[in-house]
């Protein structure tokens, strides 16, 4: 029997999970190509040009590799490993011991690389760790897929994508094949939300469906109006799921 | 400083306990035999081997999360608790005699509770005086006349145990609210044996790995219900013992609760899930009585449960441990247990109680105050070793403080003497050293009452304290009770 509680947390975690991953994917990409316009992408996709000039006077590799670790920026890698691991915390009764392990001995060994002094090289070599990890991660879950649990770290990882693919096609420098994997994630998402008790679920499975109309109708060239219709009901999906979950 | 050589009659760097405590492994110049394995087993290991094994030890519990949250510790909020890797040994004989005695107790406990909140034999007896229940904090007013499934308040209870120099057990005190530790009894052992499988293997060990299903069974009996749902209530993550009731819930295979998690319904409680409400029969609660209910107890509690306690009034769920049972784990309580075995059981008791002095006794305050560099002194509401004082350890400032304490509230402090607890082989900095520790056996009352040979043993990791709670920096170790002499 899985609490709403539960779920709520598991949920989140799938979001921080998927959220680490394409950020780590994207920073050693925009990282490697290192040109100006690369070095922005993952500043334009976070939100976080303010932020970033706040702690750095100039946009440089060195600047933005050690920002994505910072703990003083929001949006860090150190900050998603963080919640996601108390969301294990949390759920440390409902996920299995060996995904609870290696996402516990993930955040350990973070904090400990990021406790020795750093610099540029040893920030890249810190994301070409990370990403081989939360594929280990990515494994189990993938390998456990009746698992009551994991079914909402899965809703968590789809609406994450479906996120991070509306922020993709957002970005006017950005070419990006975004909308059929968007398609896809959302079709996904609609199967898992489906398989919930519609007297509990209904706004939720209802929400869905809108979202699955708005992105089928998202034009395969980028439309900053209709990308904006679509993310606000990706904004509605997450309300009322919040209301499931505060019930 | 190797661990070999470890006998009394090699060089300087031998282990040399105090000939005026109980020593767990030698006596004088003699290995005890039941340590004699592991006495070898020392003698033999180069130091590099223990060191490394230490690590491993810390380096999986890290992994594993098994951490304990310190109150006020402004380093971190996760700390490892130290495990030593020296187990402690108990012969079989001896064990029998400690469960018998903690099953009497407890049995005593059970009695007494179920007394004073229906017709107080015991107080009308002139046996334990009216105020030392009635006025007591934890007497809860609201059980009175309550009945109780097998008439059972403490499901789950930890009888702290010590050994005196001249060998012999006494109980120190009695946990009868939420006792933790039993997860890192089978954490212990289960390091143990990854670490050490030979030497596990060269010992016949009782097993400790059903703890948790003797807990679960002992919970359906609570319940006058054929398949109770059970759950168990936590404060949550940030609480100390967090770890212990994730990993109950988990061995268990029960849902872990926080209070916002519950709601009561026309008396009853259930449990909000992914597929609607679902009812819920029994509740391990973690939580102290004040936090259980905020419309019993403290309304600012936002850890409970609203309508709680009317749920539990109508006989609609059960609470493990119920609700009042802190009024006998008093420690002003604690010196009339002896008599609560002798009324309800009609038996002298198994297990004696260390000699004690209530403060709130004129002549008792006196000799208190006469003697405080000698005796330990502890609050009667205090736990997790807080609030105490140890005279010999005390500087004259700290007795200075404590005097004036114990005369503006004498009710509130007991005295006992400074006990000599036993001491057990250690692997500290310097190698192997002898370190006092107590010993703690979880006690199971359902219809019939259980326990796991052994319990957890803590140990005081500085030398010459008498300090064993993790909290204040204490440590633990796996216990061995032999399946023969």
């Amino acid at each position: 029997m899985l609490l709403l509680s539960a779920a709520a947390d598991l949920y989140w975690l799938g979001r921080y999970l998927s959220r680490s991953q394409q950020l780590v994917a994207l920073l050693l990409d925009s990282l490697q190509k290192a040109s100006l316009d690369d070095l922005g992408i993952p500043l334009s996709l976070t939100g976080s040009w303010q932020s970033y000039y706040q702690q750095h006077m100039i946009l440089a590799e060195e600047g933005l590799a050690e920002f994505f670790v910072s703990t003083a920026n929001p949006a860090s890698l150190s900050n998603c490993l963080q919640a996601m691991r108390s969301d294990a915390q949390a759920t440390r009764g409902c996920i299995s011991h060996a995904l609870w392990l290696t996402m516990n001995s993930l955040y350990l060994e973070w904090q400990s690389r990021l406790a020795k002094p750093r610099l540029f090289a040893d920030n890249l070599a810190l994301y070409a760790w990370l990403q081989p990890e939360l594929d280990k991660v990515q494994q189990l879950l993938d390998d456990d897929l009746a698992n009551e649990a994991n079914q909402f770290i899965r809703m968590g990882q789809l609406l994450e994508e479906i996120d991070y693919g509306l922020r993709q096609h957002a970005v006017a420098d950005l070419v990006a094949p975004v909308v059929p994997a968007l398609r896809c994630d959302v079709a996904s998402l609609l199967k898992e939300v489906n398989s919930l008790r519609p007297e509990q679920w209904s706004r939720v499975q209802q929400t869905t469906e809108q979202l699955q109309q708005a992105v089928n109708n998202l034009p395969e060239a980028k439309a900053t109006a209709a990308t904006s219709a679509v993310q606000q009901v990706v904004q509605q999906f997450t309300h009322r799921l919040a209301d499931v979950f505060a019930a | 400083m190797a661990c070999r050589n470890m006998a009394a009659q090699a060089n300087d760097y031998g282990y040399y306990p105090n000939p005026h405590h109980y020593d767990e492994m030698v006596s004088g110049n003699t290995t005890r035999a039941h340590y004699q394995e592991v006495m070898d087993w020392l003698n033999r290991t180069p130091l590099e081997n223990m060191i490394r094994s230490r690590q491993q030890a810390e380096a999986c519990f890290r992994q594993e999360g098994i951490t304990f949250t310190v109150y006020g510790d402004s380093a971190g909020t996760e700390r490892l608790i130290p495990f030593d890797i020296i187990p402690r040994i108990i012969p079989n004989s001896e064990w029998q005699l400690l469960a018998r005695g903690c099953e009497q107790r407890v049995h005593a406990l059970n009695a007494f509770l179920h007394d004073i909140y229906h017709e107080q034999k015991i107080i009308k007896a002139g046996v334990v005086p009216a105020e030392f229940i009635l006025g007591n904090e934890h007497y809860q007013g609201v059980m009175q006349g309550l009945s109780l499934h097998n008439r059972v308040y403490s499901h789950i209870a930890g009888v702290d145990l010590i050994r005196h120099s001249d060998g012999t057990y006494y109980v120190l005190e009695d946990n009868l609210r939420t006792p933790s530790g039993v997860s890192y009894m089978l954490e212990n052992r289960n390091m143990t044996e990854r670490l050490f499988p030979n030497l596990v293997a060269n010992h016949k060990i009782l097993p400790v790995n059903h703890y948790p299903d003797l807990l679960k069974q002992s919970l359906i009996e609570s319940s006058p219900k054929e398949n109770p749902n059970i759950v168990i209530l936590t404060p949550g993550r940030f609480n100390s013992a967090y770890f212990e009731h994730a990993f109950l819930a988990r061995s268990m295979g029960v849902p872990l609760v926080g209070g916002s998690d519950l709601v009561v319904c026309d008396d009853r409680v259930f449990m909000k899930t992914v597929t609607g409400l679902q009812p819920v029969d029994v509740i391990y609660r973690r939580l102290d009585d004040a936090f259980l209910d905020p419309q019993a107890f403290r309304s600012d509690s936002v850890l409970g449960v609203a309508g709680l306690m009317k749920a539990y009034r109508a006989g609609n769920v059960v609470l493990a441990n119920a609700v009042g049972t802190g009024v006998a784990d008093d420690k002003s309580v604690y010196p009339f247990v002896p008599d609560m075995i002798r009324f309800y059981l009609s038996e002298e008791p198994i297990l004696q109680n260390v000699p004690t002095w209530q403060c709130r006794k004129p002549a008792d305050l006196s000799h208190v105050l006469a003697h405080l560099p000698e005796l330990v002194v502890k609050e009667t509401q205090g736990s997790g070793g807080y609030g105490m004082l140890i005279g010999p350890a005390a500087t004259e400032a700290e007795l200075d403080d404590f005097r004036a304490r114990l005369q503006a509230k004498p009710h509130a402090y007991i005295a006992q003497p400074t006990l000599a607890l036993s001491t057990c082989p250690t692997f500290v900095a310097a190698g192997i050293a002898p370190r006092h520790i107590d010993l703690r056996p979880f006690v199971l009352s359902g219809k019939t009452v259980r326990l796991v040979p052994g319990g957890l043993t803590r140990v005081a990791l500085k030398a010459g304290s008498l300090v064993v709670n993790s909290s204040q920096g204490g440590g633990t170790k796996d216990t061995w009770v032999l399946a023969e002499d």
